[in-house]
């Protein structure tokens, strides 16, 4: 206990010291609707660094999208560094701006560059683009790269990853035309003079500065516990405000008390904000798509819980969407499933349609089950090569690997180990390394176990139970006789596979004639096994894995073996499929 | 109204052709469906997570058994196209005793409904081959009328993408229902003069469905609408008594609703036949309204 107590702390003492190390970015710059651009300028104040700086980076995510030569993304207009001005030297690799340093500057030592540039918005990019009668405007300015102790971090961009920063305090004026309204989160002050507005932002420990210039939305606002809940959103779409208040305040609720208290006083939710389908995260701010008018599914409230989320893993603790993104999506789509199932009072059902079912976190076994044995979650996102991969590897297996790590750690270890861990990581960057320390500690003691087993984890598992025979043995009569004076005793022998134990314990359970249940754990190895019981009734099931604590094990059938629990099933599921058939061939053929 | 008394009457006559093709049809699906059951009772049997589909149709369990059995789906897929052929030339050849049937103002023995059904098996299956061509272009029509359907009344996931899918289904029947009459109308025509070409099939039989237009889809409607009521009540009984009883009685009552539906869905499709039938056999004439006048002539 002393050990885990004094490793929370130096946890901290390493968080903190990134606190203080904290950059200052002030961004100053105006919005043209007509041109459809913003240009102005980025002051950048690094802070105390404990190595010499030879350069600054910074990136330029949105040129990821864009052709060369082409009036799109961000161009760079001209630099100061301190009192020299390196224009002429500046180098631009694909997303990476590199400022190099006349004068090398020292641990401790102060300095300051501006950047002026202009950034175009396109109409196909759902981050900086354009739509009917709104602008949206993510990582529309220079970000200075990552920094780590070994110095500045380069980040290989592919399409599908998603941007990383590190936490700055942001100041920034924006002038636009007082013809648009500007929804942002931070906002301090907004002045309207000739026909233009000035509004003046400030964010601390954000990423960026999302704007998202508009006509026409309304607002819709909520206290929930302290933090100013902001619902954007047009006529069209207000039929679906409702939906979005009460999940975005179920996780907001569930997140602050399981997690961390929410530490900013406002959230900003924009439906219809965004022009592709989905939910995007921003510092305090959401962007959600236009919702379907047939949603009923709660599907839309399940990706606002998921974007919701995100701002606990990623916008408090700084998990590197690009750098490991499964500390992002999985954890974030882990506590969506979690909050689902709070919300539904069991496994939320996504059909829901002539007595159909299927949960949620069946719909990530699907999408996950060609990719267990292909990528482990833990890769860097620039190792992903394809985006297919990258989501059902990222969002699906990842989400089913928290789900094993968590149920392993019991409903106590879990809840401890979240608040340990966002304790720890409040605005630090954790890598997949602290997780698994942090990760280890709650997993039960007797079995050593190391979390990065299962984070690792890169193979098919699977618990089968092969085979269940009874049989009744006449024995002594004095020995064996059973209260009700029956002198028969029954041997059960279970033949079991584990293929590719995770080295944790399972559960096992037999269920006999009577109603009996034995619950018993095994520790099991790689391989086939046999389990003998003797007792006083036939046993009619056996079951590995009774709660499917596993869910990363590979076929869920096999992981029983009853005596007539589930006769019909076959039945009903060739009932329907006879039907199905004979109402294709009527379709198809007249009759 | 007499035309649909008449209708009845001429189903009533012919109500063991409804009983045979139904039982063909069944056959023709459990061929298909019995390798499959035995495919899977071991797997889902005998295991405690299957027991769910005893209650509602769990796509987990199911996506569990696909996953299992992967080789499942594409013979699964492979095996229904190769059926799906084999139905539609066995429905051609029937077609002909079919409509001779229906068409006929006298009884029809076996013998009479299979020489007739090879006699116009060729010109069924030109009926066939022309109309895939009009079912095809009235089925990309359709879908690209689906496809203006604001997408805010559509969506991607859950019952939106079910509300989305029944849309299209919805324009797909309108476009192709019209064609089915036609391809009712046309083998009709054809039972009526087998010795005709294609071609010379093709004016008359069109000028007469359009010139009844109005009728053909009332009297089609008429049939299909309450069919299509029957299909909802069986679905939400069936859903229901398993739902409710969840185990292999409740099973078994489902299976049997199934097919009531099916049988009335065969039933629908012939009472439709049975009622234009003798507004064809009226204004095309043809053989057998020779045989009409043959028999009117002897009883005069």
């Amino acid at each position: 206990m002393r050990i885990r107590w004094l490793s929370g702390l130096l946890i901290i003492l390493v968080a903190s010291a990134t606190i203080e190390a904290r950059d200052r970015l002030v961004v100053d710059a105006a919005f043209d609707p007509q041109t459809r651009s913003i240009s102005g300028s980025i002051l950048y104040e690094p802070g105390a660094r404990k190595l010499v700086l030879t350069e600054l980076r910074f990136q330029l995510y949105p040129n990821l999208f864009c052709r060369e030569d082409s009036s799109c993304g961000i161009k760079i207009d001209s630099v100061r560094a301190g009192d020299d001005d390196p224009t002429s030297k500046i180098t631009i690799e694909s997303t990476n701006l590199i400022v190099p340093l006349s004068n090398p500057v020292a641990p401790g030592e102060a300095i300051d560059a501006t950047i002026w540039f202009t950034t175009y918005l396109s109409k196909a990019n759902s981050r900086l683009g354009y739509g009917e009668s709104q602008f949206t405007l993510a990582e529309w300015f220079p970000v200075p790269a990552p920094w780590r102790e070994s110095g500045w971090q380069e980040v290989a961009y592919r399409k599908f990853l998603e941007p990383t920063a590190d936490l700055a305090d942001i100041e920034a004026r924006i002038v636009y035309p007082d013809s648009l309204q500007l929804i942002a989160p931070g906002v301090v002050t907004t002045e309207t003079v000739e026909g233009r507005s000035v509004t003046r932002i400030g964010m601390e420990a954000a990423s960026g500065a999302p704007l998202q210039f508009a006509t026409g939305y309304q607002l819709d606002s909520t206290d929930v516990s302290g933090t100013a809940l902001k619902l954007y959103y047009r006529e069209h779409d207000s039929f679906m405000v409702d939906t979005v208040r009460a999940a975005a305040t179920a996780a907001l609720v569930y997140m602050s008390d399981s997690v961390l208290v929410y530490p900013f006083d406002e959230l900003i939710i924009v439906i219809g904000g965004l022009s592709e389908g989905g939910g995007l995260e921003q510092p305090r701010m959401i962007l959600a798509s236009t919702p379907s008018r047939t949603v009923r599914t709660g599907f839309y409230a399940s990706m606002i819980v998921h974007e919701v989320v995100h701002q606990w893993f990623y916008g408090i603790v700084n998990s590197s969407q690009a750098g490991t993104p499964w500390l992002d999506e999985s954890v974030t789509e882990y506590f969506s499933l979690k909050i689902g199932r709070r919300r539904a009072q069991g496994e939320p059902n996504l059909l829901n349609a002539f007595g159909m079912t299927a949960n949620h976190l069946m719909q990530h076994r699907a999408t996950a089950s060609s990719y267990m044995s292909t990528d482990p979650i833990t890769r860097r996102g620039e190792d992903y090569f394809d985006q297919a991969t990258y989501y059902r590897t990222i969002y699906s297996k990842g989400t089913l690997i928290v789900q094993t790590l968590t149920a392993l750690m019991g409903d106590e270890g879990e809840a401890s180990f979240w608040r340990e861990y966002a304790d720890s990581f409040k605005y630090a960057v954790p890598e997949t390394e602290d997780f698994a320390r942090l990760a280890t500690k709650y997993l039960p003691e007797e079995d050593g176990g190391d979390a990065r087993t299962i984070l690792d984890h890169n193979r098919d598992t699977d618990f089968a139970i092969i085979s269940l025979r009874t049989e009744n043995v006449q024995t002594d009569a004095d020995s064996l006789q059973s209260e009700e004076g029956d002198s028969l005793v029954w041997k059960a022998s279970i033949d079991y596979l584990a293929q590719h134990p995770l080295g944790f314990p399972v559960g096992f359970r037999v269920v006999l004639l009577d109603g009996t249940v034995i619950d018993t754990v095994l520790n099991p190895t790689s391989g086939r096994h046999r389990i003998k019981y003797e007792t006083a009734s036939p046993a009619v099931a056996a079951i590995i894995d009774p709660d499917f604590q596993y869910a990363l094990d590979d076929d869920f059938l096999n992981n029983s073996l009853t005596r007539g629990q589930s006769r019909g099933a076959a039945l009903r599921l060739f009932s329907g499929v006879t039907f199905l058939v004979e109402s294709l061939f009527s379709s198809l053929w007249g009759w | 109204m007499q035309d649909v008394a008449r209708g009845w009457q001429n189903f009533r006559r012919h109500f063991a052709v409804a009983g045979w093709l139904y039982l063909g049809k069944l056959s023709l699906s459990l061929v298909f469906a019995l390798p499959l059951l035995a495919v899977v009772s071991g797997t889902l049997d005998n295991s405690a997570f299957a027991s769910v589909l005893l209650k509602t149709w769990s796509f987990d369990v199911i996506r569990e058994l696909l996953h299992r059995h992967e080789e499942v789906l594409p013979a699964f897929v492979a095996v229904l196209i190769f059926y799906s052929v084999a139905v539609f030339f066995f429905k051609q050849f029937v077609n002909g005793g079919i409509y001779f049937t229906f068409m006929a103002a006298r009884g029809v023995v076996v013998k009479s409904f299979f020489a007739e059904a090879a006699g116009l098996f060729r010109g069924n299956l030109k009926i066939s081959l022309f109309m895939l061509f009009v079912y095809s272009t009235l089925a990309i029509m359709s879908q690209s009328v689906a496809a203006m359907i604001p997408e805010d009344l559509t969506g991607h996931f859950g019952e939106a993408a079910f509300g989305g899918a029944f849309m299209h289904l919805v324009c797909l029947y309108v476009f192709l229902i019209p064609a089915s009459i036609l391809s009712d109308v046309l083998r009709l025509r054809l039972a009526a003069f087998p010795d005709q070409k294609f071609l010379s099939q093709l004016r008359p039989a069109v000028n007469f469905y359009l010139r009844r237009f109005v009728k053909l889809h009332s009297i089609y409607y008429l049939y299909f609408l309450p069919m299509v009521i029957l299909w909802l009540i069986i679905e939400r009984s069936a859903l229901a008594l398993t739902g409710g009883l969840a185990n292999i009685i409740g099973v078994f009552l489902e299976m049997v609703l199934f097919q009531l539906c099916s049988f009335a869905r065969t039933s629908q499709s012939l009472l439709f036949t049975a009622s234009i039938a003798p507004l064809t056999s009226d204004a095309l004439g043809g053989r057998f309204n020779e045989e009409k006048g043959s028999q009117e002539a002897r009883v005069d």
